[in-house]
């Protein structure tokens, strides 16, 4: 068999798509490296499956879909705790009195750190441990408001529960505490659940788009907020008001979710066809 | 985006081969191979792994591909991020290699005293 046969046969170690776009030259480099020495031949054929092998590894472990959702899930869940902290510290005394008391929002605070540091179940935990005080305290029959408020937030920090985001640990990341305070103190004046505080979506969403190809959890998160502001859209219909912004648009932010979801899985398929031999 | 952290000496000997300019694979493997006085010698395997990964890191680029000598062959050229990180690492090494030489002359001289 001959040399060139030989690293044919090893250069299927190597994902497809690298045996594409680099196989031939790399033929080549171990053509010329091997020369008329069989050890050294035999060495680079060795080192070839080696680095295939190692390339095919590298792939396997970057996200699949369903890593990809779950990560877009915990990243919405940090989003979303970011929002209601950022609302609660915008909060003037004439919602104060009645809304804000310590250790709630020390467990809001204290999720929300926890998930910008990246300790996703002390996250989770806490954040659930703050919703469900939050329908302790609720003692009149519950509202449509209360459902938007809560079930897109509990699926999300549930899911930041079960399967939590497999990066690494930053506590510089709590530097974010600061400029979240200070939005939520600049943007909280037209109180709480104001649309002003969806505001930083209008540099999120380019920059999810930019990303969408290389990595869908960013869209996936931002998917998810469209969601939960339709749900505060159909939490007015249930509550018998018309809808704030209207029938297509509330239409829309529905179907974002959907749209972004099946787009981020064909890619993931694509993305595996492409490295399976 | 720049890899912020020390650069392994098959990296640093590969990429100090494309300092005089773009090389080919096998043209990379034997300018390391004199730049490191024959103590790096990258297979092909480790060449396009780190390729690939200084690719990614934005430390060189890629071109097109060509035919020599009927072989298929493709340039790899340092970007000016690697080279910045190429001055880096040798500034790093210079500077352990400087602190390390001066400990060993004090110590020579104490031992021989």
């Amino acid at each position: 068999m001959s040399q060139e046969r030989r690293a044919r046969i090893a250069l299927r170690a190597y994902p497809r798509e690298l045996r594409a776009s680099r196989g031939e030259e790399m033929i080549a480099t171990l053509l010329d490296a091997s020369g008329e020495s069989g050890r050294r031949h035999r060495r680079e054929l060795a080192g070839l499956v080696v680095g295939g092998l190692r390339a095919r590894a590298l792939r396997r472990s970057q996200p699949g879909p369903t890593r990809n959702v779950a990560d877009g899930l915990c990243y919405a869940a940090t989003g979303m705790l970011a929002l209601a902290s950022a609302e609660i510290a915008g909060v003037d005394n004439r919602f104060a009195s009645h809304w804000v008391e310590l250790w709630p929002l020390a467990l809001l605070g204290g999720a929300l750190a926890a998930a910008l540091a990246g300790y996703d179940r002390i996250a989770a935990l806490a954040g659930l441990a703050w919703i469900i005080d939050a329908f302790a305290r609720v003692t009149t029959p519950q509202s449509g408001s209360l459902l938007a408020f809560d079930v897109v937030p509990l699926v999300c920090l549930l899911t930041m529960l079960v399967l939590p985001r497999r990066e690494p640990r930053r506590l510089a990341r709590l530097v974010w505490l600061i400029p979240i305070a200070a939005f939520g103190i600049l943007a909280g004046g037209a109180g709480p659940r104001s649309y002003l505080l969806l505001t930083p979506l209008a540099v999120v969403v380019p920059l999810a788009v930019a990303r969408f190809q290389r990595d869908p959890r960013l869209a996936i998160a931002c998917a998810l907020f469209a969601w939960q502001v339709g749900m505060f859209e159909l939490a007015e219909a249930v509550d018998g008001r018309p809808l704030p912004l209207g029938l297509l648009p509330t239409a829309l932010l529905f179907g974002t979710a959907p749209v972004v979801f099946a787009l981020a899985r064909q890619q993931a398929r694509f993305r595996q066809r492409d490295e399976t031999v | 985006m720049v890899a912020a952290v020390e650069l392994r000496r098959p990296s640093y000997f590969a990429l100090a081969a494309l300092i005089d300019g773009p090389l080919h694979g096998y043209a990379i493997v034997q300018r390391a191979g004199e730049l490191s006085q024959g103590t790096v010698r990258l297979s092909t395997g480790t060449l396009y792994a780190l390729l690939e990964r200084a690719i990614d890191d934005g430390l060189i680029v890629a071109g097109e591909e060509y035919i020599e000598g009927g072989r298929r062959r493709r340039d790899y050229a340092l970007t000016s991020a690697g080279r910045g990180e190429l001055e880096a690492e040798t500034r790093r090494l210079a500077s352990a290699s400087r602190a390390v030489g001066a400990r060993l002359r004090a110590t020579q001289k104490a031992a021989t005293a």
